[in-house]
């Protein structure tokens, strides 16, 4: 990409270098409390199965299909920068922010569903470790969110391109997918293992 | 999986596998198996969607080896720490993991 010799590696760019850092003690954030969930539903043998069932697959399965794709929207936007077609990349980052809301409204409606059924975040440790996984989970989609909307209001401006930072699309892309990431172990970790 | 000319994954491709997999995963999870093989077999196929986006949406199979290392230390961390934790909660589980929990009185479904 940048011209180099086959054998010599090219140095990290400081802001992806920056962002993999911070995913790791990411993966330490969430990795303590999915080690803890973990542990539990394997020491409840099975007791937790009958709470555990009233989660939303369907709704689990959408927002899954809804993420993947929306790593997909943001890795196109990524590629349209190092293409030079802003115009694509700008309206892939649009769609990857209008995935992210149909997210949390999706999010939200299982949440409102499950609280109106008397599943809160008391009711027993099932519903406890659900909405802070989840919740957790939904605010690291917020800011990712906010993330891309800043990257594409100067997409907009055109103060991304004009300013060469569009590489900023692919940072923000690598803390997007790891969002998805967790989604994905989320996902048969509190919807499908009942 | 499909490689173009230079580096380039084909990302599309990447989404139909994952998309693939997500209904292998519903399917395994509906199918009648024991709830082992469906425990082993929804896992299994979470830890393949999540490489499938490490290795090609954020790039790890072209990466230089700091970022891999940066990447693949934190994730030996959390296996360690939960096979470490194991003996303490799962074979001398305090009684909050055990009790069977009952669902309130009415049901989303």
């Amino acid at each position: 990409m940048h011209g180099t010799q086959a054998n010599v590696q090219p140095r990290p760019e400081f802001g992806k270098l920056g962002m993999w850092w911070f995913l790791a003690s990411e993966i330490m954030t969430f990795g303590g409390f999915l080690a803890v969930y973990i542990l539990y539903r394997a020491a409840s043998g099975g007791g937790w199965t009958e709470t555990a069932e009233h989660v939303s697959i369907a709704l689990g399965s959408i927002n899954t299909f809804v993420l993947l794709t929306s790593s997909l929207t943001i890795v196109k936007s990524t590629e349209a920068v190092n293409q030079g077609e802003y115009d694509r990349a700008k309206n892939y980052l649009g769609w990857t922010i209008l995935l992210g809301v149909v997210f949390l409204a999706i999010k939200g409606v299982e949440y409102t569903s499950e609280i109106r059924h008397g599943f809160t975040p008391i009711t027993n440790i099932f519903w406890n470790f659900y909405f802070a996984l989840t919740g957790l989970h939904a605010l690291h989609i917020l800011v990712g969110i906010i993330i891309n909307l800043v990257l594409y209001i100067g997409a907009v401006k055109g103060t991304l391109w004009r300013e060469d930072l569009g590489h900023r699309i692919e940072v923000a892309g690598l803390y997007w997918h790891f969002v998805d990431i967790v989604w994905i172990f989320l996902f048969p970790l509190l919807y499908l293992s009942y | 999986m499909a490689t173009e000319a230079h580096d380039h994954p084909n990302y599309f491709m990447v989404w139909v596998v994952l998309l693939l997999l997500l209904v292998v995963s519903l399917a395994a999870a509906y199918m009648p198996f024991s709830q082992t093989l469906t425990v082993i077999l929804i896992f299994v196929i979470a830890a393949v969607k999540a490489l499938l986006v490490a290795s090609f949406f954020m790039h790890l199979k072209i990466e230089g080896k700091l970022i891999l290392a940066i990447a693949i230390v934190p994730v030996i961390l959390f296996v360690i720490m939960t096979i470490s934790l194991l003996p303490d909660i799962v074979y001398n589980p305090v009684e909050t993991a055990t009790q069977k929990l009952e669902a309130p009185k009415s049901t989303v479904h």
